[in-house]
C-alpha cells in the first residue's frame, strides 16, 4: 500500500475552496476529482508499508467497536510515525483523501442520500487541525492513531492490554473525557488512569459522564495544587477511584438519593423486548433509570445494547455500557 | 504547562510577581542548543532562600524542569538537587514550540513547612505539604523550534501558492499559518504550475507573485503589534534568519525610513532587476 501526504498548495486549495466544493465528498465516489480541482495530482509519496484494511464497517459492529479495532489497527500499522510527523495536517490530510477516502465516506454514511455532510463536517473529518490537543482527536483517522499510541504498551504481551482495558464501550466518550486533558501526555499519569479502569474492571463505571468525567475533573483540580507528573500511578490511581467511590456511596444513600427508582415487578408478566420495544431499565448499582428503544437505530449504533436487549423478559438482569439493570418495563 | 500568577495556594509560593516571600528571589535561565536529532537543554537555577535550600539539601525537594509541547502530546519532567542540570530531547517529539517552566517542588511529604522570609499574612504558620507541591516555579516563553518542512522530504519554502477553486477570483495572501499562503485564481494558478518549475521564468515569477505579497508582509509588520501578532509563525523566523543573513536588523522594518517597498528589494536582493534581466534573456534569445 502506498502512503502519500497532500501537497500544502492542494490543501490550502481544498481548504479554501470547500464552501464551493465539499458536496464532492458524497457525491464522486472516489477521489479523482481531486486532480481536477487542484490542478495537479495532489498526491506526493511518503512510503510503502503492507496492505492493511480498517475495521468492517458491514459487519454489524457499533460504532464504539470500530473505532476501538481502528485505534489498534493503525497504531499498530503506521507506528512508525514520529509524533511530529503524526502532528501534520499533510499527512492525516493525505491518508484521508487517498487510500481511505472511500472508507471515510462510508464510515460517515457520506455516500448516501441519508446522512449529508455539512462543510464543517468535512473539515473535521478529512482534514487535520492540530492547532491544539483537541485537534489531534477530532480528525477520523488521526484520533485512532494517536490513541493507539498513547495505550500502546511494548513492554506488555498484548501489547494493546491497557487499550483492552479501557474497553470498546463508550470509547469516543472516554478518548474525549480523559485524552483532551493536556497532563495525561506524560505517560505516568496515562498508566495511572489505566489503573483506575482497571480498579472498576467488570464492577464498571456505569454512566460515564456522572463518574470518568467527575473523576479527571478532579484529577485536573488537583493538579493546580501539586504537579501531578511528580506523582506515583497509584496516586493518580487512587485520586480518581476515591472520588468515584464516593460518588457511588452518596447514590447508596436511599434518604438523599435524588432518583432512586425502586424496584416492583408484577412476577406473572411476560412480556419480551422485541425490534421497536421501549424498555426501561434501572441500574443495580445506583438505582438510576435509563430508556431504550430497541429499534434499527439503536442496533446500528450500539449493537451490544441492541444485543444484550432483544429477547430479554421483563425483570431480567442485562449488563450494559460497564452495568447490570434489571428490565422493569417493555412497552 | 504555565502557572498563572492569579492561580491561588493555601500556601506561600515564591515566584516574581508574587508577595508572598518578603525579600527572596527564584530565578532560572535556560540555554538551548540543537542539532538534527536532539534539541540539547541546559537549565541553571538559583535561589537566596536558605529553608528551600535546605529542603533540596536534605532531598526532600528538588529543581525541576517541565517540559511540554501539546501538539504532539510530549510531557516530561527533569529534576535534580543540582542547580544546574542539562537534558537532551528527540527533535521528532516535539513541533513548532515547546512549553517549559522551572520550579522547585517537594518530592517528599513535609510536615511543619515555615520559612522566616514569609509576608507577615503568614507569621506564625506552618504547612503540612505533600509532594509535588510547588514551592518556587519561574514560567518561560515558549521555546520557538524551527518547523522541518522536510520531514515527508519535500520541498521548502516560506511561501506556499496554491489555487483557489473560482476562476477569476482576485490573489489572496494568508499570513495566518507557518507558510505565507498566496492563493491564485484557477485560471491564474495553472499558468503559474506551467511555468514554475522553468528556471528562466522563476525570477519573473518571484517578482509578479512573491514580491508584492512580501510588501504586503511588511506592510502588516509595520502595523501596531504586527510583531507580536506573527512571531510564532515559521515563516517570520526564516524571515529574520534571512535579515541576519544579510546581516540586516530585523527590528530595522519598524523604521519608517526603510518603506516595504524597499524591504521587500532587499530581502530578495533585487527581484525586478533579475526579472527584467530575464525577460531580456528570453526575448533576446527569440530574436537570435
Amino acid at each position: 500500500m502506498e502512503i502519500c501526504f497532500l501537497k500544502s498548495r492542494a490543501l490550502d486549495t481544498l481548504k479554501n475552496g470547500l464552501p464551493q466544493i465539499y458536496d464532492k465528498y458524497f457525491t464522486q465516489r472516489d477521489n479523482s476529482w481531486l486532480a481536477e480541482v487542484c490542478g495537479e495530482n495532489p498526491f506526493v509519496k511518503f512510503r510503502d508499508v503492507p496492505d492493511f484494511e480498517l475495521a468492517p464497517l458491514d459487519k454489524g459492529l457499533g460504532e464504539g467497536e470500530i473505532l476501538f479495532r481502528n485505534c489498534k489497527i493503525l497504531y499498530k500499522h503506521l507506528s512508525f510515525l514520529t509524533p511530529r510527523q503524526a502532528a501534520d495536517e499533510r499527512f492525516w490530510a493525505g491518508l484521508c483523501h487517498g487510500v481511505f477516502y472511500d472508507y471515510l465516506r462510508r464510515r460517515h454514511k457520506h455516500d448516501t442520500e441519508e446522512k449529508r455532510p455539512t462543510a464543517k463536517d468535512i473539515k473535521t473529518r478529512f482534514f487535520f487541525e492540530a492547532t491544539s490537543i483537541t485537534g489531534i482527536f477530532r480528525n477520523s483517522l488521526s484520533k485512532c492513531w494517536w490513541t493507539g499510541r498513547a495505550f500502546y504498551d511494548a513492554t506488555r504481551s498484548n501489547v494493546f492490554e491497557k487499550l483492552d482495558i479501557i474497553g470498546a464501550n463508550d470509547i469516543s466518550s472516554k478518548i474525549s473525557y480523559v485524552l483532551r486533558y493536556p497532563f495525561t501526555a506524560n505517560p505516568k499519569i496515562l498508566n495511572g488512569i489505566v489503573k483506575f479502569f482497571e480498579h472498576f474492571g467488570a464492577k464498571g463505571l456505569g454512566t460515564l459522564k456522572n463518574t470518568l468525567r467527575p473523576a479527571m475533573y478532579e484529577l485536573n483540580k488537583r493538579g493546580g495544587a501539586v504537579v501531578l507528573d511528580c506523582l506515583t500511578e497509584e496516586e493518580i490511581a487512587s485520586i480518581m477511584i476515591e472520588h468515584v467511590e464516593k460518588i457511588f456511596s452518596q447514590r447508596e444513600q436511599p434518604a438523599t438519593s435524588k432518583k432512586k427508582f425502586f424496584i416492583s415487578i408484577n412476577p406473572n408478566d411476560t412480556r419480551t423486548v422485541e425490534l421497536n420495544s421501549r424498555v426501561t431499565v434501572v441500574s443495580l448499582r445506583d438505582g438510576s433509570r435509563h430508556i431504550y428503544k430497541a429499534d434499527n437505530r439503536l442496533k446500528k449504533k450500539f449493537s451490544d445494547v441492541f444485543n444484550e436487549l432483544i429477547g430479554k423478559k421483563i425483570n431480567s438482569t442485562v449488563t450494559l455500557r460497564d452495568g447490570k439493570y434489571k428490565i422493569t418495563d417493555i412497552t | 504547562m504555565k502557572i498563572d500568577a492569579r492561580r491561588l495556594y493555601t500556601y506561600p509560593i515564591l515566584s516574581d510577581g508574587r508577595d508572598d516571600y518578603k525579600t527572596c528571589k527564584f530565578s532560572a535561565a535556560i540555554n538551548c542548543d540543537f542539532n538534527a536529532t536532539d534539541l540539547f537543554v541546559n537549565v541553571n537555577f538559583s535561589t537566596d532562600c536558605a529553608d528551600l535550600k535546605r529542603l533540596i539539601g536534605a532531598g526532600k525537594a528538588k529543581y525541576l524542569l517541565h517540559v511540554e509541547c501539546p501538539l504532539t502530546l510530549y510531557r516530561e519532567i527533569f529534576s535534580s538537587a543540582d542547580e544546574n542540570f542539562s537534558c537532551n530531547i528527540p527533535l521528532n517529539r516535539v513541533k513548532r514550540n515547546l512549553d517549559c517552566l522551572a520550579l522547585i517542588v517537594l518530592v517528599e511529604d513535609t510536615e511543619n513547612f515555615s520559612c522566616a522570609d514569609w509576608n507577615s499574612d503568614f507569621e506564625q504558620i506552618n504547612f503540612n505539604l505533600q509532594h509535588g507541591s510547588v514551592l518556587a516555579y519561574k514560567n518561560f516563553k515558549s521555546l520557538m523550534l524551527p518547523d522541518d518542512p522536510n520531514i515527508f522530504k519535500n520541498v521548502a519554502s516560506i511561501f506556499s501558492v496554491y489555487r483557489l477553486v473560482a476562476d477569476n477570483a482576485p490573489c489572496e495572501v494568508d499570513l495566518a499559518h507557518d507558510k505565507i499562503k498566496i492563493g491564485l485564481a484557477s485560471k491564474d494558478f495553472d499558468l503559474y504550475r506551467r511555468y514554475c518549475s522553468r528556471p528562466e521564468m522563476q525570477p519573473i515569477l518571484n517578482a509578479m507573485i512573491i514580491f508584492p505579497a512580501l510588501v504586503y508582509i511588511f506592510d502588516e509588520l509595520k502595523v501596531d503589534g504586527g510583531f507580536e501578532r506573527y512571531d510564532g509563525m515559521a515563516w517570520f523566523k526564516s524571515l529574520t534568519a534571512a535579515f541576519k543573513r544579510k546581516k540586516l536588523d530585523f527590528n530595522d522594518i519598524l523604521n519608517e525610513e526603510n518603506t516595504s517597498i524597499k524591504l521587500a528589494q532587499e530581502v530578495m536582493d533585487s527581484p525586478l532587476t533579475k526579472a527584467l534581466e530575464n525577460v531580456a534573456l528570453i526575448f533576446d534569445a527569440e530574436d537570435s
